[in-house]
């Protein structure tokens, strides 16, 4: 009965916190999209698509959280790597120092 | 991706038609934009292909790498409207600035006091109209020295004097125009700011 409802709620959940995500990904690796899809799917089992990552990509980048370069490949086909600009950094710590104190408000409801 | 990454023709067919479906969606974009986004999308589709390898068949491996991306028309919905937006604004191109912020609206981005700004320009145009059909209840409304209303109205008191007359549909055009351009320059530098702040931190 609640099963639809719990799963568009956890669907919901994953896409808010993605940006989150990607960004403390990028915070100590210069990554481009397809790794990082990897790389959260191996850290947290969240399959997400290229589709979904695509234009959160752009949207850090349009704010200027993220900056990228072109990297030449011998395949041929030129990755696009994304950084944290230093913006982007800053602008992390807050989202971090943000996202416990939510969690351990929430933790605490949860307690109860 | 070239046609010797393909052992199947089918394969490369299926992925040749997706980039041209890309291309198409974009094809509104500055060059340098088109660029940007089907290299990327192909750099995407790529990766995705090589290192899928556990489907053996590539038509089922495309297929696959290409559902995961989705319709083109879908994901790049929010980045055409914004980069249609900035080129629009540029311009001062009021279509391609009312399509920008329509694509916008769809993906709940943002600029929405803008465009509620925008929408003020519409009245503009309603009272020119309203003027020419209902020329006694529109206009500027006093009563005794005091200010009773703007616009169409539908109930006026006897002593109510409109005051415009028909000046009013040359006054409204010139508001709108001048409304709209200073809209225009306001969003224009909002916009310039903000690239010149991304400038600033990819240089950083």
């Amino acid at each position: 009965m609640y099963e639809k409802f719990i799963d568009n709620w956890t669907v919901q959940l994953k896409k808010t916190i993605l940006p989150l995500l990607i960004l403390n990904m990028l915070k100590h690796d210069t990554l481009y999209g397809y790794l990082l899809i990897v790389r959260i799917k191996e850290c947290t089992g969240f399959e997400i698509t290229e589709g979904t990552i695509y234009p959160i990509l752009n949207r850090l980048k349009e704010d200027g959280w993220l900056d990228f370069k072109w990297v030449e490949q011998k395949t041929g086909i030129p990755r696009k790597y994304y950084t944290l600009t230093a913006d982007g950094e800053n602008m992390l710590k807050e989202l971090n120092a943000n996202w416990h104190t939510i969690i351990n408000d929430i933790n605490n409801q949860i307690k109860i | 991706m070239k046609r010797s990454d393909f052992n199947s023709a089918e394969a490369y067919r299926i992925y040749a038609n997706y980039i041209e479906q890309v291309n198409d969606t974009i094809s509104m974009l500055p060059k340098d934009d088109v660029f940007d986004i089907t290299n990327e999308i192909d750099s995407h589709i790529y990766e995705s292909f090589i290192c899928n390898k556990a489907i053996a068949s590539e038509k089922e491996r495309i297929t696959t790498v290409i559902r995961n991306l989705g319709e083109p028309q879908s994901y790049l919905k929010p980045v055409i409207a914004e980069r249609q937006l900035k080129q629009a604004i540029n311009k001062y191109n009021i279509w391609g600035i009312l399509k920008g912020f329509w694509g916008i609206l769809l993906t709940g981005g943002q600029y929405i006091t803008a465009v509620i700004m925008y929408l003020f320009l519409l009245s503009g145009g309603f009272l020119v109209i309203a003027k020419i059909f209902y020329p006694h209840k529109t206009g500027l409304f006093i009563e005794h020295g005091d200010f009773v209303g703007l616009g169409f109205l539908s109930q006026i008191n006897a002593e109510a004097v409109e005051l415009l007359g028909y000046w009013l549909i040359p006054v409204s055009i010139v508001s709108c125009v001048i409304f709209y351009l200073l809209m225009t320059f306001i969003l224009k530098r909002i916009v310039r700011i903000k690239t010149k702040l991304n400038l600033k931190n990819r240089h950083r």
